[in-house]
């Protein structure tokens, strides 16, 4: 086999390459320094061919491309940035195994393309000199040749090329500049069979004896003659620019007034820009209803089709737009070098509560969606702060919350716009401070410590890329939506499922008022007629509802949240929204006997109807008391299956997702509880 | 002296790191291990370390551990 013939030293390869009956297929590993440009090198090389996986036992993600170069097939696999071959974090490890052969998921490469920064060549040379100890053909791309021009880096390629042994060409992978050249070593490669000599590792010379203390010295030594050997650098200070932003951006008032300000625009745009492609999606699925409605016979499937499956897939991926917009927004901050900055300026702040800088970024993104959120704190390296951040970000006020408030601000202040506005602050403060708290307890209790101290580069400022930032946007949301395909697809069915059996028998009153319509009609009066029709309908489905096994569970519940001022009917929406929170207002609709139309077309209609709504003794259900009990037991509360699901993802078992679950529905219970009855005791009810 | 006394901008050499952690396997794999020429380019907590071509955030309890000798003169 054509894979093992190019073996060197380093014992066998582990997993052979197998390639498929008449085609040759070949892994190449794309490695290098974080902020080298590997990504958008990725990229330019694959487009969209490519497939995204965790490594086993990990979240940390590859990303495969499928080359073809004439009948050969290439593998490109873009590893995790790494500074060094003794890894430190999960991500150094998992991709100093794969260069080793050592992975389960990937085949040891047949070869692998190291990309180096020509601005930062001595640092990034230290990582060459050790996967020229691999015993696999090597290329340098040498990379952001233009930036280092523009700073006066000129690199003799050639000499540098001599110095190391292996193949180096100059390329600028943000505009595909010089990549022709790479692929056509690619393609000698294929040609060759892969057979092509591994580099000669660089002899270790220890400097001097106190460097013999450090296994980094004599590499470093190396990298520094190496680049004094072959870079022309008349001594022109690197990096004014990148100096010169710094100096606010990682000033401790002026950088945090610069994060303000940028955040408070991203989140802006979210929720303005975002209204136009939410309100086409919101309509392309009730258009999607309506069809359905219009095809398929009234029934059971009818009803999973449209009220089960349009209904809640469509109720989660509304909030797509919103997510795309933010991993939008965070790829271009991240890609310009500015999101080490945000993390740089928090540090010391994030830090007295237990979480590290590089938290912040997750836990204001959890403010549009705690999914995204989740997903986005890989980029915090310690597992511990990872797992913290994790377990506090859903406490953040998302997207899906903001029906409910809206709700309960109509329910209090319906006339009082400014309070209004207050009741939200509060609310948005409410989650903010709750998650802090968690956070500083956790340290205390179950994962005691410290974070992490901060060791983070910050790269040079540069223009994003928008390919790169439009395709990690792209990734994100495939991941989203598979998500939303799979696991929010069965959520939404049994919970449909949970509403609508066991089916009932329409209500005696509904068949009165129906009976009392058609004599109407007869009489003539026939929008009489409709709307006690309407009225008819509406006391069917909340007939239906109260019976099926999501009211039976309201009622069971319903001794174990009275103590909240809830009655079974909030109970019922409170399981309904599990698969996403807004789920409660259209679901308290029908409960309370108004249909689920008035809650889309006419919500002022549904919060005048639902204030007048009654208990069984005739009292109201929405006292002051009770508003705020739900507000406060919304904002705290795990109501959210699908983050549950990426929790359990994200940190690999079940057990802290059932921790967060916990945690959050005790602390949401105990906090409404305080509120409901201290109102109570002072007379506010 | 340890690289948290350097004066902005001042340069020196890193005599000793002392601690061995991930944290600081990290830091000396970024480059600010011994015999490497490192400067101040922020004072505070986290502090701005320039190595090579590179801006490294550090927090300074973790900075307090890379010892160093300033260059003479102290620019570089």
């Amino acid at each position: 086999m054509i894979a093992t013939l190019k073996k060197c030293h380093g014992g066998e390869s582990k997993k052979p390459a197998t390639p498929a009956a008449g085609e040759r297929s070949f892994t190449i590993a794309l490695t290098g320094n974080p902020n080298a440009g590997k990504s958008s090198l990725f990229n330019l090389l694959t487009g969209l061919r490519t497939r995204t996986g965790n490594f086993s036992g990990t979240t940390v993600e590859y990303h495969v491309g499928r080359l073809k170069i004439n009948d050969t097939e290439i593998n490109l696999v873009d590893l995790p940035g790494m500074y060094s071959m003794h890894a430190v974090t999960t991500e150094e490890r998992v991709a100093r195994d794969v260069l080793q052969g050592d992975a389960a998921d990937v085949q040891r490469p047949d070869a692998a393309i190291v990309i180096v920064d020509a601005d930062n060549l001595e640092r990034n040379l230290f990582l060459v000199s050790q996967m020229l100890e691999l015993g696999l053909p090597i290329i340098v791309a040498l990379n952001m040749v233009d930036v280092a021009q523009r700073h006066e880096i000129y690199v003799d390629t050639e000499k540098l090329s001599a110095e190391i042994g292996c193949p180096v060409m100059p390329i600028v992978a943000k505009s595909g500049k010089g990549v022709e050249a790479l692929e056509g070593w690619l393609e000698d490669l294929a040609r060759d069979g892969f057979t092509q000599p591994a580099p000669k590792p660089i002899e270790h010379v220890p400097a001097c004896a106190k460097c013999a203390s450090c296994k980094y010295g004599w590499r470093y030594s190396w990298a520094e003659e190496a680049v004094s050997r072959c870079v022309k650098t008349p001594g022109v200070a690197k990096g004014r620019v990148t100096e010169r932003i710094d100096r606010v951006m990682t000033h401790p008032i002026g950088g945090l007034a610069a994060l303000f300000f940028i955040m408070t625009t991203v989140f802006y745009l979210i929720f303005s820009v975002a209204t136009v492609p939410m309100d086409m999606i919101d309509m392309l699925f009730g258009t999607l209803g309506a069809w359905v409605s219009n095809v398929i016979p009234a029934g059971d499937l009818r009803s999973l089709l449209v009220d089960g499956i349009i209904g809640g897939v469509g109720g989660v991926l509304v909030f797509l737009p919103q997510i795309c917009i933010l991993f939008f927004f965070l790829a271009v901050l991240e890609d310009t070098g500015y999101l080490s900055r945000a993390a740089f300026v928090l540090d010391r702040i994030m830090r007295r509560f237990g979480l590290p800088g590089t938290a912040f970024v997750p836990l204001v993104s959890a403010h549009a969606c705690a999914i995204p959120a989740i997903m986005s704190t890989r980029v915090i390296h310690d597992p511990r702060d990872r797992l913290i951040a994790i377990l506090v970000a859903p406490l953040m006020t998302c997207s899906a919350r903001l029906p409910v408030y809206t709700m309960v601000a109509a329910l209090l202040f319906a006339d009082r716009p400014e309070f209004a506005a207050l009741l939200f602050i509060g609310a948005y403060m409410l989650g903010i401070v709750a998650a802090l708290t968690t956070a500083f307890v956790l340290r205390k209790t179950i994962l005691p410590g410290e974070s992490k101290p901060l060791v983070m580069e910050l790269p040079g400022y540069k223009i994003p890329s928008l390919r790169t930032v439009l395709l990690t946007t792209f990734d994100r949301a495939k991941i989203f939506v598979q998500q939303a395909g799979t696991i929010i697809l069965v959520i939404s069915i049994i919970l449909w499922a949970l509403a609508t059996y066991p089916k009932s028998d329409p209500p005696a009153r509904s068949l009165d008022l129906e009976q009392q319509a058609v004599a109407m009609a007869a009489q003539g009066d026939t929008e009489g007629a409709e709307a006690l029709t309407r009225e008819a309908k509406h006391e069917t489905s909340r007939y239906a509802l109260e019976h099926s096994f999501a009211g039976s569970l309201g009622k069971l519940i319903e001794p174990v949240v009275a103590p909240l001022g809830f009655d079974w009917q909030i109970g019922i929406g409170v399981i309904s929204s599990f698969a996403a929170r807004e789920v409660i207002v259209s679901t308290l609709s029908i409960v309370y006997g108004l249909g689920d139309d008035v809650a889309d077309d006419n919500p002022e209609g549904l919060y005048g109807k639902l204030m007048r709504a009654t208990r069984s003794d005739g009292t109201p259900v929405f006292t002051t008391a009770t508003a705020v009990s739900l507000l406060i037991f919304y904002v705290l509360a795990m109501q959210c299956l699908p983050t549950q699901v990426v929790t359990m993802r994200e940190t690999g078992s079940w057990k802290w997702a059932a921790i967060q679950f916990g945690y959050m529905t005790v602390l949401a219970y105990v906090a409404a509880f305080v509120a409901y009855q201290g109102l109570h005791l002072i007379g506010i009810a | 002296m340890t690289v948290t006394e350097l004066k902005p901008h001042e340069c020196a050499i890193v005599s000793d790191v002392t601690a061995q952690d991930q944290e600081t396997e990290r830091l000396k794999s970024m480059g600010v291990c011994v015999g490497r020429t490192v400067q101040l380019i922020k004072k505070g907590d986290p502090l701005i370390l320039k190595v090579f071509g590179s801006r490294i955030g550090v927090s300074a309890r973790l900075a307090d551990y890379v010892h160093v000798v300033p260059c003479t003169p102290t620019t570089c």
